[in-house]
């Protein structure tokens, strides 16, 4: 394996992770703070933010997934995919066109999430593939780590968005599909896979097994990663410096 | 052995760390017992000793933050100027806070006051833990320094959050879904919700708006994250 290979994955983990958070960041943070300081009059603006750093995250994963994979065919339909699913947001979310009425927005949401989750899902098994197999540096291993962690959260989140989508009441309260749903879909995946109080105690069945077994997963994946973490890498020799 | 090598003696970093964890300690303990201690006893107006003793502590713990902070630069203007700044906020703290007593007739006057004080504590708390984040998880080998690195950040992130909690609730008082008075009533409940938070505890906030409890979360997150993440570059073999 040559470093300068190894170089960029560290350097692709870090970006990763840097785009993660603040897609959670501003996934959480933008709507309640348009209400709490009356914003009404920025909003439009704050979701174009929101819209641009999540079409950055996605073209982010397609930069990642080539690290992994050399087959093309998968990196061109994973391309095609990612790039509709941001067009498609775009459409849907953006504050100055409605192109489609709010009584049609679910299957385009659907293939927005779902579209997603695939992605993430495979980002997530070449990742831990890669952590795991012990040849990683300790710095990207670090950040490689983190990165996995918050990829889980917001791959559980579009999960809980897609039941969201079939079932607006699926937390108990209603929820509007789109933004806000999504926005209490990242809240309630961090929230399990942190273990902290459960805000939605109304939740259906379906929500609330799936958040038991994000808990159980997070419990999982942090007491290997402290395992994998503690283990010398193998090709610590070859470059240190990340 | 941490103690009997250490007081005194040790490099600037390490000095600075170790001293801003007992402060925070101390400043802690201030917030959240000693008025209810004091109570305990049957002692009137307990929240004088509280407040005295907090505005006593958070001179140091500024003095001492701001000598952490030039160790990140060589700047000597900057350094000033921060110093300055921090100077500014403390005396403006100390007029707005002080128990004994009260330049401003209703909660309401003091409210862009409070706000000053806390954002600018807020904003010298991160810059210290983006320093020093990146000082602990840089590829050196580990040192006595970092562990005490890593108990004043673990700290300071409970105490940052704080200072965004009370920068909400000073903006919207009530945001807790409970009554809390301004100053360092709301402060000390700020800091019991941080570290309720960071502690992966329940609380008793339910009633909290959106926005809290979606930055709370984040806390947690951030928490747990920071400790598997430490753990880890704790334990980890050292590339020397």
């Amino acid at each position: 394996m040559n470093t300068a290979g190894i170089n960029k994955k560290g350097r692709d983990y870090k970006n990763l992770m840097i785009f993660q958070s603040l897609l959670i960041v501003l996934g959480l943070i933008l709507s309640p703070l348009v209400t709490v300081f009356d914003l009404g009059k920025f909003r439009p603006l704050l979701y174009v933010l929101f819209l641009v750093s999540g079409g950055a995250y996605m073209l982010f994963l397609w930069t990642m997934l080539r690290n992994f994979t050399k087959m093309e065919w998968l990196e061109k339909v994973t391309l095609y995919l990612l790039v509709s699913t941001i067009i498609t947001s775009f459409l849907l979310e953006n504050p100055v066109i409605k192109l489609i009425s709010e009584d049609h927005r679910a299957p385009y949401l659907l293939f927005v999430h779902i579209s997603l989750l695939l992605v993430e899902l495979l980002l997530i098994i070449y990742s831990m593939r890669d952590i795991f197999s012990g040849n990683t540096l300790s710095a990207s291993r670090l950040w490689g780590s983190a990165s996995l962690y918050l990829m889980i959260a917001l791959a559980f989140a579009s999960l809980y968005d897609v039941v969201v989508i079939f079932n607006p009441n699926s937390f108990g309260v209603k929820l509007k599909p789109g933004f806000p749903s999504y926005s209490e879909s990242i809240y309630y995946s961090i929230n399990s896979l942190v273990k902290w109080n459960d805000t939605f105690p109304e939740a259906i069945k379906l929500v609330k097994n799936i958040r038991l077994m994000q808990a159980v997963l997070g419990e999982l994946f942090i007491a290997l990663l402290v395992g994998n973490l503690l283990n010398k890498p193998v090709e610590e020799k070859v470059e240190r410096r990340v | 052995m941490f103690f009997t090598k250490g007081f005194g003696i040790g490099t600037g970093k390490k000095r600075d760390f170790r001293a801003t964890v007992i402060l925070q300690t101390l400043i802690i303990f201030s917030a959240l017992l000693l008025k209810d201690i004091f109570l305990l006893f049957g002692i009137e107006n307990s929240y004088v000793f509280r407040d005295s003793l907090f505005l006593l502590l958070g001179a140091i713990y500024v003095l001492i933050l701001w000598h952490l902070l030039t160790n990140f630069t060589n700047n000597k203007l900057l350094q000033y100027v921060l110093l300055a700044i921090i100077i500014a906020t403390y005396v403006l703290a100390l007029v707005t806070l002080n128990p004994f007593y009260s330049l401003f007739p209703t909660e309401q006057e003091e409210q862009p006051y409070l706000f000053i004080i806390h954002f600018v504590l807020f904003v010298v708390e991160a810059t210290v833990i983006v320093f020093s984040i990146l000082d602990i998880f840089s590829e050196e080998r580990l040192s006595q320094e970092k562990l005490w690195g890593s108990a004043c950040i673990y700290l300071m992130i409970a105490l940052c959050f704080g200072s965004i909690y009370d920068l909400i609730n000073i903006a919207k008082p009530g945001s807790f879904g409970v009554p809390v008075h301004l100053g360092l009533e709301s402060y000390s409940e700020c800091i019991y919700y941080s570290m309720t938070v960071l502690a992966g505890m329940d609380n008793s906030y339910g009633n909290a708006i959106k926005l809290i409890r979606n930055i709370g979360v984040l806390e947690a997150l951030w928490g747990n994250l920071f400790i598997v993440l430490l753990v880890g570059r704790l334990l980890s073999q050292p590339s020397d």
